[in-house]
């Protein structure tokens, strides 16, 4: 017997697995943060948004109806009002929805002062159909708008 | 020649290397809020206002989307020029509002006449919307440290659109008035405080006294009149 032996096959030591999940994890974490949840779009109109220069960041956790004003795809001119995730066919039915929200604990306690209506509108709406909708907002009391707007750099 | 074992790699540290990375992503990335413009609409009433003339900046858009401003034809660009015009304080120009005078010792003492007017008629809602004004110019006025001139109550910039005119003309003129307004708002925070304005935080309590006293000075006041055709 040698001092050396050399018939014994040498094992190639396991690769450690230990730091496989810190970069899952940071994978996890990486696209946790990056990611921005798109804004609610509609699916039903087609909306070409403003640019402007001065504009604010809406403010988090609100509470919110959301109207959308656009073309409907493939007309030429038949802009539609759309609220939450329906065609509206006529006015009156905003302030049915608004008042009936407003039976709502959760949103009758910040009605005067976190409850936003969040408009996008498209660029050649005529001022008429906004109207109409904002006096549908004045009969349920609900006077905050903000509209939706791209900032112009 | 000795064959020596690998050594197994310590990965030990791997863990401080990913929470480092996780650290430096999360500090750097920054959410996009949604951008938006804010406004208020008027309670519903059949009121209609009187004003006086040289108190209300009218602008208009006809149907075309082309811009009035105090009657005569203009670009959408020139509204911002006319805004800061409006807005500034010089006593006895003609045409333009006859701003008040606000110092410490107008307030205090409005405020003593109010209180006393309260508390013969304790229900008058008037006088209470005046008191809360005045209560904010007090504070403005301390905020500064002097006096200031303001618009009067009732002087508006006003804008009357036509039933077709497009939404992006309407957009463009509230973003021209906003422009004008922030603009000047801007230069009085430099003055004043060494800061611009947009910022001033108004989730801290010494930033937002600051916020209050300047929009004391310069208040968004946009009227919209209803379904008037304009020619």
């Amino acid at each position: 017997m040698s001092k050396f032996s050399k018939g014994k096959k040498r094992k190639d030591p396991a690769i450690s697995t230990a730091a496989l999940p810190d970069i899952v994890f940071m994978l996890l974490f990486f696209f946790m943060v990056t990611t921005v949840f798109k804004e609610k779009e509609s699916k039903k109109l087609e909306i070409d948004k403003v640019a402007i220069k001065e504009t604010i960041d809406l403010e988090k956790n609100i509470k919110a109806s959301y109207f959308w004003i656009g073309r409907v795809p493939g007309k030429v001119d038949d802009f539609r009002v759309q609220l939450d995730d329906d065609l509206i066919n006529d006015y009156s039915e905003i302030k049915d929805y608004l008042t009936e929200l407003r039976k709502n604990p959760e949103y009758s306690q910040v009605w005067g002062s976190r409850f936003f209506n969040v408009f996008k509108v498209d660029k050649k709406t005529e001022m008429r159909i906004v109207r109409k909708v904002h006096d549908e907002l004045k009969e349920a009391e609900a006077f905050k708008v903000v509209y939706s707007v791209n900032r112009e750099k | 020649m000795a064959k020596r074992e690998v050594e197994e790699i310590n990965a030990g540290s791997m863990a401080d290397i990913a929470f480092l990375l996780l650290i430096f992503f999360l500090i750097t990335t920054t959410m996009n809020l949604p951008q938006v413009h804010e406004e208020r609409l008027p309670q519903k009433s059949d009121v209609e206002f009187l004003l006086n003339e040289r108190n209300v900046l009218q602008i208009m858009a006809n149907k075309n989307d082309k811009i009035g401003i105090e009657g005569e034809f203009a670009e959408i660009t020139d509204i911002q020029n006319a805004v800061k015009k409006f807005y500034q304080h010089k006593v006895g120009t003609p045409n333009q509002p006859s701003y008040i005078e606000v110092t410490r010792k107008i307030c205090e003492d409005t405020l003593e006449s109010l209180e006393n007017a309260l508390n013969v008629y304790p229900d008058a809602p008037l006088f209470k919307i005046e008191q809360d004004a005045w209560k904010k110019r007090l504070d403005a006025c301390i905020a500064f440290g002097g006096g200031f001139q303001t618009l009067p109550n009732n002087a508006t910039v006003s804008i009357q659109l036509d039933n077709s005119t497009t939404y992006v003309t309407y957009m463009s003129v509230l973003d021209q008035i906003m422009q004008g307004l922030n603009s000047l708002r801007d230069s009085l925070c430099q003055d004043k405080f060494g800061v611009s304005f947009e910022r001033l935080n108004d989730k801290v309590e010494s930033d937002k006294q600051k916020i209050s006293a300047i929009r004391q000075v310069y208040p968004k006041k946009i009227m919209k009149e209803k379904n008037r055709s304009v020619q």
